[in-house]
């Protein structure tokens, strides 16, 4: 029965994904929003999360709460591209930081949430990194966008347990830590 | 400065060099090759012929046991030289004298200058009365060296050299000699022999008058400058590595400045050996290098020997030091001992001791902390910033098992190598009775001979697999038919330059590439199965050498081959490979039972059944996917032939229907999700989240459109079909 949920729902959706230069644009927009307060709209969007969406234990909340509480808090500043970058780097939180990182987190700092945004920030360093290195397009968001398309069509090779690379990343979230990357700094993230 | 010859003013007659009377020349005489000016010119010495020659001062007169410089009178001038003052002979200071003209007198040098001496000399002084030395020695001096200054006129080389040429001539003052006994009787002889011999012309009498001396250039010998090269080079080189320097002496040990000290005092008394001049040199005023000079040449200066020495010890003494380090040392002085040392693998000796670090066994590294029951709740709250510390819920570290003592490593074997202190003759006495030992002749040549039969019988088997190890047979034989055209159409210049090896063909695989309406399906075939097989990055690949695509394949392929199997794998190319395979596979099988029929530990593992090796398979774009199975039976093997049709509308297609074609049956477990897709247009980075845990070769309407191809999460979706795809194909498959 589930399935076949999923099954309709992809059907009705499946197609209505953004365009190549609709993803740039918004990128573009995020990147802007983002210049200013990127910190404080994180913490926000952060507590709201947390005391609305209430996740079972050591799961992600789901995307469609976040969403919503984003959408909520951004409704008349006009911040939806830089919330829509931050929900989706706090919904991947589970995933790129594993349960021994997210306990050390715990045990070691006060500020749970800043550990964790500056945690998140040295995994994208080395995304930074090769976006650094890669051919420039016509803007910041255009090689945003290209860097993380074409990024997990070459194999890479990691070594177990290294910390500066990363073999694989879904796009949407590439796109989201590099934004959030270059428009803040380490010692704001923190 | 002349280019005349000079002509012997004393018409020849003369005294040798050891005081005896010579008759005189009918010729003039000549300076011979080999021999200095000074020594031919007998310009110093009265003519024995003429009546009236003056008795020559005992000052003057040349003494046996003379040293040269002291019976060379370049000093004396000839008295017939008009313009040429005679000196009176108390105007000769004899205390000068004694002194050699080596040294530089400043006083002289300072009365008056040079060129004027020069020039009264040459201006007053007649080619054939005054100059003869002068102009040999110029010609001498020139001769020498224009050939090696190829731009210098021959005329040159003196006046450049004059200042120095006469700065040397003024620093020998006038040399009055000693009087010296026997002279007189020595003049009576010369007026004696005179009296016989016929008159020749009657020499001018001599007077005091300076003459310059051989004109001489100065040069730096090569030798004196390689050595401050040298040092200055080493200097700089053991100051920058550190090799001079406060730390190093401190580390430095006794042994290794020994070393260092016999390193240095050898090789310079190796090097330094001759004090000889160089016979090449670097002249000082015109910085040029002259090459293949006479040896002792006047002109070439070197440093003192002393100095030499002392530079070239300090250039050994700084390679010494960077090269006798304390380790180095230490080991150069212990290789008498390691070589006398016994070796462990000829005598019995105790174990080593173990270092203490290895004593024990190796430390285990510390287990990850144990997450207890129950707290996650309290985590949680924890976390949620509810809870101050976690109390008893903290993480703890786990506590490492002791490790069970291994009772499988086997006791030490007693040592049957020879005894430190055991004579080489009872060792080879004891070795020689334990080979006896149990041993029966007729037991060991009836076994050798047994082997050999057995080894004969499988002859064909042994050769026959050497000759496919040297052949290069293929380990496996795997053939795909493809009813498409071949997406890399061979051209004509691959005849000369060779196909593209399939490794390189496969090397960088794209994840997911998005293919264009009219892109050709053989493309995205061959991509797919890549990808299936050949890509690393899901793991361990097969080996592309193993595999034959036969593209432009007919559409009824495997329908054929299941009529007539040999007929159309012999139409393709296909049934040589796969016979060779098969063959190689039954000759290992054979060498296999070989050695169990030996009682030998088998080398060869048992090989692979002849369907893991070598199959068909037929995959063709169709209307709809389908996939069929049978069996074919080449050289008495029975081999798979699947064949798979494909609609080929997406790549999902190609991959489904060829891991159906290569593996049969894959079942692949898919996470589902309880995310719900969403369709946001203000927040398309968040909507794909949900897409991470939608498996497309699950839910195939997932991938919609060419937009949603280009973003999707396909790297764990594709690592998961790809890998339980191999699980189930490499157990189907495998290699010689």
């Amino acid at each position: 029965m589930k399935r076949i949920a999923i099954l309709v729902c992809v059907v009705t959706v499946a197609h209505a994904a953004p365009s190549r230069d609709a993803r740039i644009a918004h990128l573009a927009a995020a990147l802007a929003q983002l210049r200013t307060a990127p910190v404080a709209l994180d913490r926000e969007i952060y507590e709201a999360v947390r005391t609305r969406c209430k996740p079972p234990p050591n799961t992600a909340p789901s995307v469609a709460c976040m969403i919503g509480v984003a959408r909520e808090i951004c409704g008349k500043r006009g911040c939806s591209a830089a919330a829509d970058v931050i929900v989706t780097n706090q919904h991947a939180e589970h995933d790129l930081l594993d349960d021994v990182t997210r306990m050390r987190l715990v045990r070691t700092g006060s500020d749970y949430h800043g550990a964790v945004i500056a945690e998140l920030r040295e995994k994208f360093a080395p995304l930074a990194a090769e976006l650094a290195l890669a051919k420039q397009d016509t803007s910041l968001a255009a090689t945003i966008d290209r860097v993380c398309r074409e990024r997990d069509q070459i194999a890479r090779r990691c070594q177990p347990g290294a910390a500066a690379c990363m073999a694989t990343i879904a796009y949407q979230r590439c796109a989201a830590g590099l934004v959030w990357f270059v428009s803040t700094k380490k010692e704001e993230s923190r | 400065m002349t280019d005349k010859p000079p002509e012997d003013p004393s018409g020849g007659a003369g005294k040798d060099d050891d005081g005896s009377t010579t008759e005189p020349a009918k010729e003039p005489a000549t300076t011979a090759l080999d021999e200095p000016e000074w020594r031919t010119t007998p310009f110093d010495t009265p003519s024995p012929s003429s009546p009236s020659l003056p008795a020559v001062p005992r000052e003057l007169a040349p003494q046996p046991d003379e040293p040269e410089w002291r019976s060379t009178p370049f000093d004396v001038a000839t008295p017939s030289s008009p313009a040429i003052p005679v000196l009176p002979q108390d105007a000769i200071d004899p205390a000068p004298a004694i002194e050699p003209a080596t040294e530089p007198d400043e006083a002289a040098l300072a009365v008056a200058p040079i060129d004027t001496v020069t020039d009264a000399v040459a201006e007053t002084a007649t080619p054939t009365e005054a100059a003869p030395v002068e102009a040999a020695a110029s010609e001498t001096a020139a001769s020498e060296a224009t050939p090696f200054v190829e731009d210098a006129p021959v005329e040159d080389a003196p006046v450049e050299a004059a200042p120095i040429e006469a700065a040397a001539f003024e620093t020998a003052p006038l040399v009055e000699p000693e009087p010296l006994p026997g002279l007189a009787s020595e003049s009576i002889a010369v007026q004696a022999s005179a009296s016989v011999a016929p008159e020749p012309p009657i020499p001018p009498p001599m007077t005091r008058t300076p003459m310059p001396p051989a004109p001489v250039i100065a040069m730096i010998g090569v030798k004196s400058i390689a050595i401050v090269m040298a040092v200055v080079g080493a200097a700089a080189l053991a100051i920058r590595s550190g090799t001079v320097s406060i730390a190093h002496f401190g580390e430095l040990t006794i042994a290794s400045a020994f070393a260092t000290g016999l390193f240095a005092a050898a090789s310079t008394a190796i090097l330094l050996r001759s004090r000889a001049k160089s016979r090449a040199a670097l002249i000082v005023k015109r910085p040029r290098l002259v090459v293949d000079l006479p040896a002792a040449h006047p002109g070439v200066h070197e440093l003192p020997p002393i100095i030499q020495r002392v530079l070239v010890a300090s250039v050994f003494a700084c390679l010494g030091l960077a090269t006798f380090t304390s380790d180095a040392t230490a080991r150069i002085a212990s290789v008498p001992d390691d070589l006398t040392r016994p070796s462990r693998a000829a005598y019995c000796l105790d174990d080593e001791p173990k270092p203490e670090h290895e004593a024990s066994d190796p430390v285990a590294p510390p287990p990850p902390p144990v997450d207890q029951a129950g707290c996650a709740l309290v985590k949680r709250a924890y976390q949620l910033g509810y809870a101050k510390t976690l109390g008893s819920c903290a993480p703890s570290p786990a506590v490492a098992a002791a490790k069970p003592k291994d009772e499988t490593k086997p006791e030490e074997e007693a040592c049957d190598r020879r005894e430190l202190d055991e004579p080489f003759l009872h060792y080879t006495w004891r070795r020689v009775v334990e080979t006896a030992q149990g041993a029966s002749p007729i037991d060991a040549a009836q076994n050798r001979a047994d082997d050999i039969s057995t080894r004969i019988g499988y002859l064909e088997d042994l050769l026959a697999d050497v000759k496919h190890s040297i052949t290069g047979t293929p380990h496996a034989s795997h053939h795909i038919f493809v009813s498409l055209p071949d997406p890399h159409p061979k051209s004509s210049l691959s005849e000369f330059t060779g196909e593209e090896p399939c490794t390189a063909l496969f090397e960088d695989l794209p994840l997911w590439p998005v293919w264009s309406a009219d892109a050709p399906k053989g493309a995205i075939v061959e991509h797919v199965l890549g990808q299936l097989l050949f890509a690393t990055r899901f793991g361990s690949p097969a080996s592309c050498s193993d595999y034959t695509l036969h593209w432009d394949a007919p559409a009824d392929a495997c329908a054929r081959i299941a009529k007539d199997a040999r007929g159309f794998l012999e139409e393709h190319d296909a049934l040589e490979p796969m016979r060779a395979v098969l063959d190689r596979r039954r000759r290992q099988a054979a060498l296999h039972t070989l050695m169990l029929e030996l009682e030998h530990k088998s080398t060869l593992p048992e090989p692979p059944p002849a369907s893991h090796v070598a199959s068909v398979g037929c995959f063709s774009v169709g209307s709809a996917s389908s996939s069929s199975g049978s069996t074919i039976d080449i050289d008495g093997e029975t081999l798979l032939l699947r064949a798979a049709t494909t609609p080929a509308t997406t790549s999902l297609d190609v991959y489904t229907d060829l891991a159906r074609m290569l593996a049969g049956a894959t079942t692949t477990v898919r996470p589902a999700t309880s995310e719900p897709l969403l369709d946001d247009a203000e927040f398309p980075l968040a909507s794909l989240e949900p897409y991470l845990a939608i498996d497309p070769f699950t839910i195939r309407t997932a991938l919609g459109a060419a937009e949603l191809v280009e973003v999707y999460p396909f790297d764990r979706h594709l690592h998961a079909f790809v890998e339980g795809f191999r699980r189930v194909y490499f157990a189907q498959r495998g290699r010689l």
